[in-house]
């Protein structure tokens, strides 16, 4: 895809959970995302994200957590990659209907980003751990995303490149 | 996220602001459980600050709509956004929660049922 990419690499510090929010928010924001767009777009993020952090990463509070958006004026791609073992089984591909035993306690996680997000996908990354993609179609042409380089307490980096 | 709590005879109100995720639903569930080990079994939740919920905030719900049940009480959620239903709606949780547009009717309700138990 050609366009433009911004990286955060999230190390699960304090609130970390709430920077990965915040940076989709504003790249929700940036895009032209309406509230809806942007609840489905900030949740399909965080699942992917709560998933690399408990089931790739096994909760490591030393392994860190790469979301890297990828946009060009038609799809937003976002990437979620763990530093785990790579076991795409842990995920339970295969039990994603998010209805699926509803008073269950859990697991409605993967079928919630295949319902909310155009298109999903999941592969072992060559350097280890599992990348989960999930892509949306953009309605509207998006506009240059300025630069969104911050460093925030407890590390949270991120580079744009066009 | 905060949580503000008010209380009377018939039932409590946890009023929610902030996110409702993996991060803040251990709180969540211990301020809860607390309040129905001290005999606290009619519970609502507005949720109408709430800006964000996904799959681990919805499993809390569903984990302490179980305890409620086993303390025979009620658990009632109000407020949602259209958005935040919406969620509700595609994992089927539409179904097994009380959901009501306004804390009033959410009130009305739990203070009914207890009245007709009485």
């Amino acid at each position: 895809m050609s366009g433009h990419v911004y990286k955060l690499t999230i190390y699960p510090e304090k609130d970390h959970f709430g920077r990965c929010h915040a940076a989709v928010s504003e790249m929700a924001r940036r895009l032209g995302f309406d509230p809806e767009e942007e609840f489905r777009f900030a949740v399909c993020v965080s699942e992917a994200y709560t998933n690399a952090f408990i089931h790739g990463n096994k909760s490591n509070p030393s392994e860190s957590i790469n979301v890297v958006f990828a946009w060009d004026e038609e799809i937003v791609r976002v990437d979620v990659e763990d530093q785990g073992e790579g076991k795409p089984e842990a995920l339970h591909l295969e039990d994603s209907r998010p209805d699926i035993g509803c008073e269950k306690s859990g697991g409605r996680g993967v079928g919630i980003m295949r319902l909310f997000a155009d298109k999903m996908e999941v592969e072992e990354r060559q350097e280890g751990g599992l990348r989960v993609s999930i892509s949306f179609r953009l309605r509207r042409k998006s506009s240059q995303v300025g630069v969104l380089v911050q460093k925030a307490n407890g590390g949270v980096h991120g580079n744009q490149s066009n | 996220m905060e949580i503000r709590v008010t209380e009377n005879e018939d039932y409590i109100t946890l009023s929610l602001k902030g996110r409702l995720d993996f991060a803040s639903s251990t709180n969540l569930k211990e301020e809860i459980l607390k309040r129905v080990a001290q005999g606290r079994n009619r519970i609502v939740l507005n949720l109408a600050h709430i800006d964000f919920i996904n799959s681990s905030g919805l499993g809390t719900l569903v984990s302490i709509l179980k305890e409620v049940r086993l303390a025979k009480g009620r658990l009632a959620l109000s407020n949602l956004a259209s958005y935040v239903e919406e969620i509700f709606e595609i994992t089927q949780l539409s179904h097994i929660f009380e959901i009501y547009p306004s804390e009033a009717e959410a009130h009305e309700a739990l203070a009914a049922s207890r009245v007709n138990v009485s």
